[in-house]
């Protein structure tokens, strides 16, 4: 675990405040909102690039932690 | 067993694309919002298990 490099790999984010919301944009040629996910302040959402999500936009003060490295949204 | 309740927060959220409206006026002209589809809001996880729910023993 945490060894992903099949392309599954997870990430993280943490909410630093109430409210945070989570934002799955859909894989394909139009690019449509098909999820959201609130999180309080100090919720923890683990997430993964699938079939249907192939970004994410986060809103809201959080730490998002991903193979990359750590970034901070405000 | 305690009772849950649910706000309308925890089912959906504003679009941030039209903030809640489900059009986009650019240049005057309206159109339908691409990213939520027109419907103003995103369903969250919760919202979409109490929809499917609902659809399955109606």
């Amino acid at each position: 675990m945490g060894q992903a490099s099949d392309g599954n790999d997870f990430f993280v984010i943490k909410a630093e405040e109430n409210g945070v919301n989570v934002i799955g944009l859909t894989r394909g040629s139009d690019t449509r909102f098909h999820h959201s996910e609130k999180l309080d302040m100090g919720e923890v959402m683990i997430a993964q690039f699938t079939e249907h999500t192939s970004a994410v936009k986060v809103r809201g003060k959080a730490t998002i932690q991903t193979k990359h490295g750590e970034v901070k949204s405000d | 067993m305690s009772n849950t309740v649910f706000t309308t927060d925890e089912l959906e959220m504003p679009c941030p694309e039209c903030k809640g409206k489900g059009e986009i006026v650019s240049h005057g002209k309206s159109t339908s919002c691409t990213k939520c589809e027109g419907k103003g809001v995103i369903m969250t996880g919760l919202g979409q298990t109490l929809l499917h729910f609902v659809k399955k023993h109606l």
